[in-house]
C-alpha cells in the first residue's frame, strides 16, 4: 500500500512538474517506471536468495514501478477528444483488463502443462 | 472479499456454514470458485465497461457513480441471503456490471475537476484508493471472524450504499470540456474557424448531433487513430498482464518459503 502509492505520488507530481519544460515527461516516466519494473521483478522471483530479499524487492516493485498508470491515464486524458473521454477510458479498462485476464490463464496453463513450481 | 468468505477456516481448521461460504452455498467447489472470482467477472465487466463509457460521456456522471455505488452495493446485500450457487453467481455477475460504471465517470470527472497542470498527480490521488481497497480486503477477514460470512457481506453492503447517497449528495458535475481548447467542435469539422467573418443575415449552419451508436463508433475510431492512445493502451495491456500474474500467483510463490 505504502510502495504502491508513493509510487503514484511521485510519477504524478515529476510528471506534472516537467511536463511544462520536457513534454515528453509523462512517457518517460512509464517507460522508466516500467524498466525499473523488470529488474525488481526478475530480483523478487527469479533470483531470490531468502523470503527477505524477496519481499524487499516486491516492496521496491510497488515502490518504483506502480506509477506508471497515472500518467498513462493522463496522456489518453489530454489527447483524446472531449466527446470521447469516457469511450476512451471504457476501451482502456476494458482491454487492459481482457488482456491482463488473459495473461493468469496463459501463464496458467504453462505453469500445468511445464509442472513449473510457482 | 470473495476470497476470504469462501474458505475462511477458524483456527482448529474446522468447517462452519457461519464463516465459510462454500460449505453455506451447496455445490461450491474450487472450480466453480474460480469461475466466479476470474474469467465470469471479468467478462461481464469488460464488456459493460465500454458501454459505460459512452454512457459517461451522454449522462450525468455524477447520477452514474451514484447509482452504480448503490447498486453494486445491493448485490453484497443479495449475496448475503445467497442459498444456491445460481443466486451468488448473479449477483456476482450483476457485481461486475454495475463495478463496469464507476471507471470511465470517474476519470471523466477528474479531466473537468482538475487542469492538465496537475491531472496525473489527481488521478494518482484517485488511484490511492485501489490500494486503500487493497488493504482494507484484509480486514474483512476480522469481520467474516466476528459476524460470519452473511452479515460481513451485508454491512460491505449498507456502507456501499451509504457511500453511493454521499456521493449523489456531494459530488457536482462540472461542465464538460472546462480544461479543453475553446474549439467550436462543430465549426472544426466545417472548417469555419473562429475568427471567420459572417455575412450579416447568413444561416447559421446546423449541424445534426451524433446518435449514441456514432459516438460510439465514433470513441473507437478515435482511439484507433489516435497513435498516442493506440500506444499507450498497447503499453497498457502488458503491464496488466504483469500486474495480474503477479497478483495471481504471488500467493503460492510466497506460500513455498513456508
Amino acid at each position: 500500500m505504502i510502495g504502491g502509492f508513493s509510487s503514484q505520488i511521485i510519477a504524478g507530481y515529476l510528471s506534472d512538474k516537467y511536463e511544462p519544460t520536457f513534454s515528453r515527461t509523462k512517457p518517460f516516466v512509464c517507460i522508466t517506471m516500467s524498466l525499473l519494473g523488470i529488474v525488481t521483478n526478475s530480483l523478487c522471483y527469479m533470483f531470490t536468495f531468502s523470503f527477505y530479499f524477496s519481499m524487499t524487492f516486491l516492496f521496491l516493485t510497488y515502490f518504483l514501478a506502480e506509477g506508471w498508470m497515472s500518467p498513462a491515464v493522463a496522456m489518453v486524458q489530454a489527447t483524446i477528444d472531449v466527446r470521447y473521454k469516457g469511450v476512451a477510458m471504457g476501451v482502456f479498462l476494458s482491454v487492459t483488463g481482457v488482456f491482463g485476464t488473459m495473461g493468469t490463464l496463459l501463464i496458467g496453463a504453462i505453469v500445468d502443462d511445464y509442472h513449473i513450481s510457482a | 472479499m470473495i476470497s476470504a468468505a469462501w474458505n475462511y477456516k477458524l483456527p482448529d481448521d474446522e468447517d462452519d456454514a457461519y464463516y465459510e461460504m462454500a460449505v453455506a452455498i451447496p455445490g461450491f467447489d474450487s472450480s466453480k470458485y474460480g469461475l466466479l472470482s476470474g474469467v465470469l467477472f471479468t467478462s461481464l465487466f469488460s464488456i459493460t465497461v465500454l458501454f459505460s463509457g459512452v454512457a459517461s460521456d451522454n449522462c450525468s456522471r455524477k447520477l452514474l457513480l451514484a447509482f452504480a455505488a448503490m447498486l453494486w452495493s445491493i448485490t453484497s446485500l443479495t449475496t448475503s441471503v445467497s442459498k444456491t450457487y445460481t443466486e451468488v453467481a448473479a449477483s456476482r455477475m450483476m457485481l461486475g456490471f454495475f463495478e463496469a460504471f464507476c471507471g470511465p465517470p470517474a476519470y471523466s470527472l477528474i479531466v473537468d475537476y482538475f487542469p492538465p497542470e496537475v491531472r496525473t498527480t489527481a488521478n494518482a490521488i484517485f488511484a490511492f484508493g485501489i490500494y486503500v481497497g487493497n488493504a482494507l480486503s484484509s480486514m474483512i477477514i476480522v469481520l467474516i471472524s466476528t459476524v460470519g460470512w452473511r452479515w460481513a457481506y451485508a454491512i460491505t453492503g449498507f456502507i456501499g450504499i451509504f457511500i453511493g447517497l454521499l456521493v449523489l449528495v456531494g459530488i457536482k458535475d462540472p461542465i464538460r470540456g472546462r480544461f479543453e481548447p475553446r474549439v467550436n467542435i462543430a465549426n472544426e469539422e466545417k472548417g469555419v474557424m473562429e475568427d471567420d467573418e459572417m455575412e450579416f443575415g447568413a444561416a447559421v449552419p446546423v449541424v445534426k448531433p451524433e446518435s449514441i451508436f456514432t459516438k460510439y463508433l465514433g470513441g473507437f475510431k478515435a482511439m484507433y487513430q489516435n497513435k498516442v492512445c493506440f500506444y499507450v493502451v498497447l503499453g497498457a495491456c502488458f503491464r496488466f498482464w504483469q500486474g495480474y500474474s503477479v497478483a495471481y500467483f504471488a500467493f503460492n510463490f510466497f506460500s513455498d518459503y513456508g
